[in-house]
């Protein structure tokens, strides 16, 4: 029905993740689960490799620092040490994860007390470009999408970076953030709209 | 359909987001509308470069330090244990608890009931000046209604006159039921009588009409 509908059981093969990690088939990464169970560390510590780069890109783009993502991402690995009860080795561990990276970052925003979005007219244009006079490079261009990421709402945010920077499928995105495929697609598209017209905003108040 | 919808739809539509039908639409919308056209151009720019954010190498040092903390932090972060019969006994101290509190009410509310009974049997006696003379010598009743009537009440009945239950009238079934004392005189009556009827009648409703010798003043008494 949809062009990206995903299983979630495939979720764990068919990511595709912020850059290619180590082959995190769902059987190996489930023995690695229940070997972590057991109490093995060294079958922990196998998941923390398996899963650490898309934690920290995912807390990353939901947080917008790089340090901050670094506290979201030691949380989340520590939570699931300490839930590893929890968690059910027969399915893929990566949405339960996403699931607390949400949950670890909107508690880190709301602990720091962050404003929740933005506001547009708060970004200067000028502190995204290192070139101002010469033409927007690609680079430049990407911290003014990273930028707009911080303007939209903690949901719609998280319904985005999920959706469109880490590619899960609209199902997959509700069922981590716990809310309807019609309320995620929602977001999505409001999300979208006001990326485009902020990068817009951004390069006209820019030239 | 107007812009707004058309907005929806195209910023659903350059990810696939839309069945089938309705991305069918959106495609034939755009090769007539140049405005859509456009927009659905910048946004396909901004998705890219959304994309691309996502694509972003994380430097070595920054997925170093997560591990080091993550391997640091597993020394105090103990890993909760699932005993497997905490449920159970979690399930059987409730009950336990259930069963104590229910039992509590129930003889709490025995008690309470007990109070009601003698309290009903001598609020007659309470505000009459010879409350004091009770016959049966029950004086802890006595003790306790007069404390708990309040004397202003009652400050337009001259304790001289007196005063005496005239009638009683329950439910209709046991209203022969109650009667003055025979040896008490006017004003007097037995608390203990009158105990031992509201008991009797298993605490119906009662109707106490008490007939002081002020022919003006004529107290009615409702018990519930």
């Amino acid at each position: 029905m949809y062009g990206r509908k995903m299983e979630s059981q495939d979720l764990a093969l068919t990511m595709t993740g912020p850059a290619p990690e180590r082959d995190d088939s769902r059987a190996e990464s489930a023995q690695a689960l229940e070997r972590a169970m057991a109490g093995d560390r060294a079958a922990f510590d196998e998941l923390l490799r398996c899963y650490e780069r898309r934690v920290l890109m995912t807390a990353w783009r939901l947080l917008g620092s790089k340090e901050d993502a670094q506290d979201a991402a030691q949380e989340v690995f520590l939570r699931l040490y300490r839930h590893l009860h929890r968690v059910d080795p027969q399915r893929p561990l990566l949405p339960w994860l996403y699931r607390v990276t949400v949950n670890v970052c909107h508690d880190l925003r709301r602990k720091r007390r962050w404003d929740t979005a933005i506001p547009v007219e708060e970004v200067d244009p000028a502190r995204l470009t290192a070139d101002p006079a010469g033409e927007i490079a690609r680079a430049e261009q990407k911290r003014m999408v990273a930028a707009a990421l911080q303007t939209l709402t903690e949901k719609e945010r998280a319904a985005v970076v999920l959706r469109d920077i880490q590619g899960l499928s609209t199902r997959e995105v509700a069922g981590i953030m716990g809310s309807s495929e019609v309320t995620v697609r929602t977001r999505i598209w409001l999300a979208r709209v006001k990326i485009k017209k902020f990068v817009e905003r951004l390069e006209k108040r820019r030239s | 359909m107007n812009w707004p919808d058309f907005e929806r739809l195209i910023a659903l539509d350059v990810e696939g987001d839309l069945p089938e039908p309705q991305g069918r639409a959106v495609a034939e919308h755009l090769r007539a509308c140049n405005s859509c056209q456009q927009f659905a151009e910048s946004l396909k720019i901004s998705q890219a470069l959304l994309k691309e954010l996502g694509q972003e190498p994380l430097d070595e040092p920054m997925v170093q330090e997560v591990r080091r903390r993550v391997r640091n932090g597993l020394a105090s972060a103990m890993p909760q244990r699932v005993f497997p019969g905490w449920r159970l006994a979690w399930g059987a101290g409730l009950i336990a608890a259930l069963v104590l509190a229910v039992l509590t009410l129930r003889h709490h509310s025995r008690e309470e009931a007990t109070q009601v009974v003698a309290e009903k049997s001598t609020p007659a006696s309470a505000p009459l000046p010879s409350a004091s003379k009770i016959e049966n010598g029950d004086s802890k009743i006595g003790a306790r209604s007069a404390k708990s009537v309040p004397a202003a009440r009652h400050s337009s009945i001259n304790p001289r006159e007196g005063m005496r239950p005239a009638s009683i009238l329950p439910a209709p079934s046991v209203a022969g039921t109650l009667k003055r004392p025979r040896a008490a005189p006017p004003g007097e009556f037995s608390s203990g009588s009158l105990r031992a009827s509201a008991e009797a009648q298993h605490l119906q409703p009662l109707t106490v009409k008490l007939i002081t010798d002020n022919p003006n003043v004529v107290i009615y008494w409702l018990v519930d």
